[in-house]
């Protein structure tokens, strides 16, 4: 399996070849986000249309369907915050944190971004989501949570990829996430 | 069931059946009489199907002991094997919210009934024969369950049988680990090949010849997903910038060339289209319900007009596609089925509860099914008149629907954790 470095080699290579085929797709900022993971990402162009979670409207109880509404109180539920577009497992539920992975397992070093509007200061924030990696599913707090969730032919916004890559061990089961910010969506 | 064994236990026959040494079954049931003996009466209206039928098959076998007659009446097991396929053999795959282990259930539409199961590992890509006469998933196992050294295999079992016919180790570890998509490991028409997906260290496209039962390779790919084949050596991918990649295999490297941009970067197309090998037709939605389709062929991809599942009024009203295997089509009457509710923006994963069938050809709706329950996947059989396969993840049940009325014929049960993914064979 692949380190980052060499991850960010294959798809700073990738995107500058797609980009010289197609002119009218401006993508280059999205996969070096995927490719460069938390250390560079905040210097890219993230692109954020139309993909900023913000509450304009109450939620039907209970409805799935409804809009999605963020909270700023309490990191175990769907609707916080920072879990805007995350398919899997809330670390904090198993042992990890908001930001930790738990005890055992095996932290990924690529990811998959999200611009998540916190209700409590106004502010979005670019999310890299990743992936606690090593263990069996931890079946504790799943969410499905997709805002500006994209095709897997964007796979920099997809969240049913698993993004274990880079994780110690080559270990690619997937455990839990963790929602780091690392940048201001602004 | 406590007081009929109780009454078995002072008849002869019984007595002979616990000393029968001939009988080793009779040994060991010998303890457990004896102990449900001795617990309290139950009505017999408590018993469960298996305890009747248990008591039952010891009421007749004593019977045939008592009466000299032992063996008439005796059970004598066997290993089934399924019905011979058809066009409504339906695998149903269960991802297990992303656990090590997995299953796929296989079953019979026209009875309802599950006709056996087999296992899996990390997020299996199951497929099947054209003519169903095998099934196969690319899966990938651990060595100490979740951690230690993986591999990546492709398994292929007799459709009768459900043994394992063909094993296949795939080095290098190459699956992309992803939530299942039906098309991202595809077997050509003429079934020979299984091809599959790489994402990571680059774009791929493995190959295993499953007449050889061998793995032949893998070669890069431009930045493009899914497997659609239209004949042994040529398939196509849907590429980032909206084309469609022909990829034709060969003795060397592979050509590969792109169509036209068919759709605009904003039209967010589904992770699960329905596609006919048979027939090389590619069914893409859009998020928003807009209908691409692409007449695949070794000649080239020919783009169809687009058309829409939803009047502007029902976009305004917010219905939208949504679940996970959101989209169907049955080649024979050429018919589009979609799974679709209103929704919120961003809702695209959450469940339906209508199915909206569309003309494939004019774009006219035929019909908008009302479930009336939460469902994430859809698929249909390939025959005339064919059946609808509705899945409810979260009730872990599928429905088997007449697709002309929406009547139920069929409910199963109990499908694993987390079923997900409906196959059938393109008949």
């Amino acid at each position: 399996m692949l380190k980052n470095s060499r991850f960010d080699d294959l798809f700073e290579a990738l995107s500058r070849r797609v980009a010289s085929r197609t002119s009218r797709r401006g993508f280059i900022g999205r996969v070096g986000a995927v490719a460069a993971g938390v250390a560079v990402s905040p210097l890219l162009p993230v692109d954020r249309r139309g993909r900023v979670s913000r509450a304009e409207a109450a939620p039907a109880a209970g409805d799935a369907r409804a809009k999605w509404v963020p909270q700023d109180n309490d990191i175990h539920a769907c609707d916080y915050w920072r879990h805007c577009s995350i398919d899997g497992n809330i670390c904090a539920c198993s042992g990890g944190s908001l930001t930790n992975c738990p005890p055992g397992t095996q932290l990924a070093t690529s990811s998959w971004v999200a611009s998540c509007y916190n209700p409590t200061d106004g502010n979005s924030y670019i999310i890299a989501y990743r992936d606690c990696c090593g263990k069996n599913v931890s079946n504790r707090c799943p969410c499905l949570v997709t805002e500006g969730e994209l095709p897997v032919y964007r796979p920099e916004f997809a969240n049913d990829i698993i993004w274990c890559f880079g994780a110690d061990n080559d270990e690619m089961t997937y455990h839990c996430t963790i929602a780091p910010i690392i940048g201001k969506a602004g | 069931m406590t007081r009929l064994l109780t009454n078995l236990r002072e008849t002869t026959a019984l007595r002979r059946l616990l000393a029968g040494a001939a009988l080793g079954a009779a040994a060991f049931c010998a303890p457990a009489f004896a102990q449900t003996a001795a617990a309290p009466e139950a009505p017999a209206a408590a018993l469960t199907e298996g305890q009747r039928g248990a008591a039952e098959a010891a009421a007749r076998l004593a019977e045939g002991l008592a009466t000299g007659r032992p063996g008439a009446e005796t059970d004598d097991p066997v290993i089934l094997e399924a019905p011979e396929p058809n066009a409504r053999r339906v695998y149903v795959n269960d991802p297990a919210h992303f656990a090590a282990i997995t299953q796929q259930f296989v079953i019979d539409g026209d009875s309802g009934r599950i006709l056996g199961m087999i296992d899996g590992g990390f997020l299996p890509n199951p497929v099947v024969a054209s003519d169903g006469s095998f099934f196969a998933q690319a899966s990938t196992v651990f060595k100490r369950v979740a951690r230690g050294q993986r591999e990546d295999y492709v398994e292929v079992f007799d459709a009768r049988t459900h043994y394992p016919i063909a094993d296949i180790t795939l080095p290098e570890e190459p699956r992309m680990l992803v939530g299942t998509y039906p098309w991202m490991t595809a077997l050509t028409p003429d079934d020979k090949t299984l091809l599959f997906y790489r994402f990571s260290p680059s774009p791929s496209v493995g190959v295993v010849d499953l007449e050889a039962k061998e793995y032949r390779g893998i070669f890069d790919v431009p930045d493009c997903y899914h497997i659609f084949p239209v004949s042994a050596d040529t398939f196509y991918m849907h590429c980032r910038a909206g084309t469609m990649a022909k990829i034709t295999m060969g003795e060397g490297e592979p050509q590969i060339s792109e169509s036209e941009v068919f759709h605009t970067e904003e039209e967010y197309l589904i992770n699960h289209p329905a596609y006919s090998p048979k027939s090389g037709r590619l069914v893409w939605p859009a998020y928003d319900g807009k209908l691409f389709q692409v007449d695949l062929t070794t000649e080239g991809a020919k783009f169809l007009p687009p058309l829409q599942t939803f009047t502007d009024a029902e976009k305004a009203e917010g219905w939208a596609l949504g679940g996970w295997q959101q989209a169907a089509y049955h080649r024979p009457s050429d018919r589009i089925y979609i799974l679709a509710d209103q929704r919120a923006q961003w809702r695209h994963k959450t469940s339906s509860r209508f199915v909206f069938v569309v003309d494939a050809r004019t774009g006219q709706r035929i019909k908008r099914i009302d479930l009336g329950y939460e469902a994430d996947s859809i698929n249909v059989s390939q025959d005339s008149p064919h059946q609808l396969y509705v899945l409810s993840t979260g009730e872990k049940a599928m429905r088997v629907l007449d697709p002309e009325t929406g009547a139920v014929l069929h409910r199963i049960d109990q499908l694993g954790h987390g079923p997900q993914v409906i196959t059938t064979a393109d008949y």
